[in-house]
């Protein structure tokens, strides 16, 4: 039986847009919660995400970094001092983060919503900065160490812009322009500072790329192609990857119409339940949350059992995606990440003050929420999440340069315009914006990839000069 | 290179930024639009003009674009290409202008840097435009085929008089400023000469002094192209230039700083030198780290023992800046005159002492070229001199400077330039008079962006190649930070800040000389973080700039 050839076609596009929606989306969220609680249109944030992807460098290649390079042994392994040098780093990150949270008192547990005696605060930051060391120290020089200590030191780092230069522009009643012209000039501090440190040439992650699984070995950044097949008994995918020259498959699923209509149905069903079950509820998991994870479960779970079946020698329609482990990776690494920003804003004190600072800033001072605190988080949660983007945008791209995170400040300011300033919006706005460029650049014959930030830039331009208040509203 | 050689390039620098930045300050300063993408104008005439003076592209070399009017005569002009640039982006200005300036205040920023990056990924990504991602060449600056000049030809010695008229004309206006105030110099005399007369008695027939010191630059001009062509006197003719010149600088400095008593200019000066210790481990210190490490950590001392001395004493902190301004000037004192003939001294040779004495303050004139008149003094020996391209190319680039800026201020104090700063303090009060100001705001992108447009071609001149780098966004934050540090709305403050930020660069420039080639980048890089923490220092604590706010009349009676 011959495998028909599949083309890829918009499917394909679209699932490079999620991914690149994922990216921006982690850009993004630190980017709409300072313009939204900070009221800073930051213009530098594009750069935080070339901090820290510069910044993992120190783990993953000790040896090629300027000045760092003496504490190397040769171009990944670091002997004894730089061991000390990375535990210490990580260390005093945690301990800064914890800091900026409200100086000493933080230390204590002052942010912690609960009443818990001083002493046994202290001791679990500095267990959890001293275990933050050892993972970092310990996973020398493998990509997640240099992921984590990346995140830290940039969340770190980042809520010393608020602290430095916009908490003192604030005091003076700046208008937005000059917190503009403000972010610029810290962008260019950042920008130029990595280069200063690294210098011009272009740099890239060495990573293991094999990892075991499920018995055998897997390359995550080897393409897998998924192969959609529509056809006039029913829907098949078949999970295929070259080896040596030949396409062999992987697995295959196949379903006749009246499996996928027994399943959107029961997914629609449950998901409906779902919805009228936890809508209303003020709960980390709201209606809308509640029904998508209803119907994510059934087809998963219908998916496999219907499984059995094979690839029909004709089909009406078929088009092949290509993936690979790494980006399914990034998609789900950003979908845990936008969860726990989620069950932080929901379910904790910090996470309820930061939304009702977003909503009215003077009634949330007056009803006693530190504001100062909740401003604290917002920029270490965009240092976190900006680190975190950074570092695996250069993983994606293979090459570091220094315009890497200003590259992307476009589509993250037009996924927050889009979403209308404010958490939600901009993760769903960078989604749009996303599948925007990768489907633009597909669909329109003849314009190469350098485009993708200005069709990015396009959508934002036409929801500008349309809608103005973004595409989910608010103000 | 000669050290007046390193100042004419930055005076050409100055220029271009001038005029790119005098652009944004119509927007920003002016009016209130915060213009994040200036630079995309910048490239647009740039590249219009380049594209109006090459040749027609030829398929079989390795360079593309898209059409040349180089051999169209008339057309295939700089003057032309010029214009139309000018026109063009001024045309662009106001199309872009014309759907985003309703936005607030912070879309606006965002569109129009996202409108400046399509210009760069346009000129980047497609390659039959404009050469694509490498750089466009193949074009000579205007009249550069006159040079090296023929003395006693005709158009040599006019291209040589353009010079000495821009020179001698911009001196005489200053001097005819400095005139007003006290001095012990018989300053009216020396004007009286330089104007040839006119200055003291056709004073009230010509107007104003600006005009006066056209017309003197106008007599010495011809004066010049005269002897030029009766004698061949290149080297007479640019000593008394480059001596006026002086003259006039050295005045202006000493009644700049004649309010300053004994010890306030005792510390300018100490300022001056410090800065200037604090930067030997430079060339001194044999080892790379030890240099760094000295020098940052001298450079810290001295900026710990300024603030300590302006947060302590009362009557540092009355005079910080003008402190800081007369070091600054000592500094430029020193390294002119001092650091060039420190290798002749040290060898004992009083013929080069004096050489390089002697070239340095003949200005005017580029010495050593090949293609120069030779002359034979006593004492200092042989010398070959010209007057090199650069210098021409300066005289036109500064003319250009000085029109645009006549224009800009007669437009800034007309009933037109007051709506546009009322729009930029309360936008309503603007509406209810009647006035709309949508119509007023798109005409002040569209003269704003056509400046930037002009500053491109003069770039264009300057580069002799052009890159997509040319519309990197870091060029509107330069233009941003000469309009804040000069003074926001303030044209002269602008020409300010243009120098001090050019200063600072060629300063830093020759410092990263120091270092070994594979550090320069991170030298290079280290100082636009610099740039970076000054910029918002002077955003913190001087938000007027250095000039302030220009006050401009009213219109009204001060009755």
């Amino acid at each position: 039986m011959a495998y028909m050839a599949v083309e890829t076609g918009l499917l394909n596009a679209i699932s490079n847009g999620i991914v690149t929606g994922s990216i921006v989306a982690l850009g993004a969220i630190g980017l709409a919660l300072v313009y939204d609680i900070g009221d800073v249109p930051n213009f530098a944030h594009g750069d935080l995400l070339t901090l820290g992807a510069y910044t993992a460098l120190l783990v993953n290649k000790p040896g090629t970094v300027p000045g760092f390079g003496a504490l190397a042994t040769d171009t990944r392994g670091i002997g004894i001092g730089g061991m000390a040098f990375l535990f210490a780093v990580s260390f005093v990150g945690v301990l800064g983060i914890v800091y900026h949270l409200g100086g000493r008192r933080a230390l204590k547990g002052g942010w912690w919503g609960i009443d818990a005696p001083p002493s046994v605060a202290v001791a679990v930051h500095v267990l959890a900065a001293a275990v933050v060391g050892v993972l970092v120290v310990t996973g020398t020089p493998s990509f997640l160490a240099a992921l984590l200590f990346a995140v830290v030191v940039v969340g770190a780092l980042v809520p010393l812009m608020e602290s430095l230069v916009f908490r003192k522009f604030r005091a003076k009643d700046a208008s937005v322009a000059m917190l503009l012209i403000a972010s610029l000039a810290v962008a260019f501090i950042v920008r130029f500072g990595v280069q200063t440190i690294f210098g011009g040439e272009i740099r890239s992650y060495q990573v293991d790329t094999t990892i075991p699984f499920a018995g055998g070995q897997l390359d995550i950044t080897f393409a897998k192609f998924f192969d959609f097949f529509v056809a006039g008994n029913g829907f098949s995918l078949a999970i295929r990857e070259t080896r040596g020259g030949n396409e062999i498959p992987l697995a295959t699923f196949s379903y006749s119409w009246i499996e996928v209509v027994a399943v959107v149905a029961i997914a629609a069903i449950l998901g409906v339940a779902a919805y009228r079950w936890r809508t209303d509820t003020a709960g980390v998991i709201g209606g809308r949350l509640a029904a998508a994870l209803a119907v994510v479960a059934t087809v998963v779970v219908g998916g496999t059992a219907l499984a059995p079946g094979a690839v029909p020698e004709t089909a009406w329609y078929a088009t092949r995606v290509r993936a690979s482990p790494l980006r399914i990776g990034i998609i789900l690494t950003a979908l845990v990440m936008m969860g726990l920003l989620h069950y932080l804003l929901r379910a904790t004190t910090l996470g309820k003050a930061m939304r009702a600072t977003s909503d009215n800033r003077d009634l949330a001072m007056v009803r006693g929420i530190n504001t100062r605190r909740v401003m604290m988080t917002v920029w270490i949660i965009a240092g976190l999440f900006g680190a975190l983007a950074g570092v695996l945008l250069g993983f994606l791209f293979s090459n570091l340069s220094i315009n890497l995170g200003f590259n992307l400040l476009l589509p993250m300011f037009a996924g927050v315009i889009l979403g209308g300033i404010n958490v939600y919006g901009a993760i769903l706005g960078s989604y749009a914006v996303g599948l925007a460029m990768e489907v633009g650049i597909f669909a329109i014959p003849g314009l190469s990839a350098t485009y993708r930030i200005p069709v990015a830039f396009v959508v934002l331009l036409v929801v500008l000069l349309v809608k103005p208040e973004g595409i989910v509203g608010g103000n | 290179m000669a050290v007046s050689d390193v100042v004419v390039s930055f005076a050409l620098l100055v220029a271009i930024y001038g005029v790119l930045s005098l652009g944004l300050n119509v927007k920003f300063g002016h009016t209130g639009l915060l213009d994040f993408g200036h630079v995309g104008f910048f490239l647009v005439g740039a590249y219009t003009s380049a594209l109006f003076v090459l040749p027609p592209d030829d398929p079989a070399d390795f360079t593309n674009y898209v059409i040349g009017f180089g051999e169209i005569p008339l057309v295939g002009t700089w003057a032309f290409g010029i214009i139309v640039a000018t026109i063009l982006t001024g045309v662009i200005g106001g199309l872009v202008a014309l759907p985003t300036i309703r936005l607030r205040e912070d879309y606006l920023a965002i569109t129009l840097l996202g409108i400046s990056v399509i210009f760069q990924r346009v000129v980047q990504s497609e390659s039959w435009l404009a050469n694509g991602p490498d750089a466009l060449r193949g074009y000579s600056p205007p009249f550069q085929g006159l040079f090296p000049i023929e003395p006693g030809t005709l158009v040599g010695a006019v291209a040589f008089s353009v010079v000495v008229f821009v020179v001698w004309a911009v001196a005489t206006a200053a001097l005819s400023l400095q005139r007003e105030n006290d001095s012990r110099l018989p300053l009216d005399r020396i004007y009286a000469v330089t104007t040839f007369g006119l200055g003291t008695r056709a004073a009230g027939v010509l107007g104003s002094r600006f005009a006066v010191a056209g017309v003197a630059g106008l007599i010495a001009a011809v004066i010049s192209a005269a002897l030029l062509l009766a004698a061949s006197l290149v080297l007479l003719v640019g000593a008394l230039v480059s001596v006026y010149g002086w003259l006039v600088v050295l005045v202006a400095i000493g009644q700049h700083y004649a309010d300053l008593d004994r010890r306030e200019l005792a510390l300018g000066v100490g300022f001056g030198t410090g800065l200037l210790v604090a930067l030997l481990p430079l060339p001194i210190a044999d080892r790379i780290s030890v240099s760094i490490v000295g020098t940052l950590a001298l450079l810290g001392a001295l900026v710990y023992a300024y603030y300590h001395a302006i947060t302590s004493y009362e009557w540092v902190a009355d005079v910080k800046l003008t402190v800081v301004g007369l070091g600054a000037v000592w500094f430029v004192g020193i390294w002119y005159v001092l650091l060039p003939i420190l290798g002749p001294l040290g060898s004992g040779s009083l013929s080069g002492v004096l050489g390089t004495l002697f070239r340095n303050v003949v200005w005017f004139l580029q010495f050593g070229s090949s293609a120069g008149i030779g002359y034979s003094i006593a004492v200092i020996g042989d010398v070959t001199v010209q007057l090199d391209y650069s210098r021409f190319q300066l005289a036109l680039f500064l003319l250009s400077l000085g029109a645009l800026y006549t224009v800009l201020e007669a437009a800034v104090q007309s009933p037109f330039g007051r709506v546009l700063r009322a729009i930029r303090n309360d936008e309503a009060v603007v509406k209810s008079l009647g006035k709309d100001p949508f119509v007023y705001k798109v005409q002040s992108m569209v003269i704003g962006s056509a400046l930037g447009g002009f500053a491109g071609a003069m770039w264009a001149m300057y580069s002799q190649g052009l890159t997509f780098r040319t519309g990197a966004p870091e060029t509107t934050f330069i233009a941003l930070l000469i309009v804040f540090v000069g003074g926001v709305g303030n044209n002269k403050g602008v020409l300010l800040g243009a120098v001090l930020y050019w200063g600072f660069q060629q300063a830093t420039t020759q410092l990263a000389g120091f270092f070994p080639p594979a550090l320069r980048v991170n030298v290079l890089a280290f100082r636009l973080v610099v740039v970076g923490v000054l910029f918002l220092i002077v955003l913190y604590y001087m938000p007027d700039g250095l000039l302030g706010r220009e006050e401009y009349s009213s219109g009204v009676g001060d009755s």
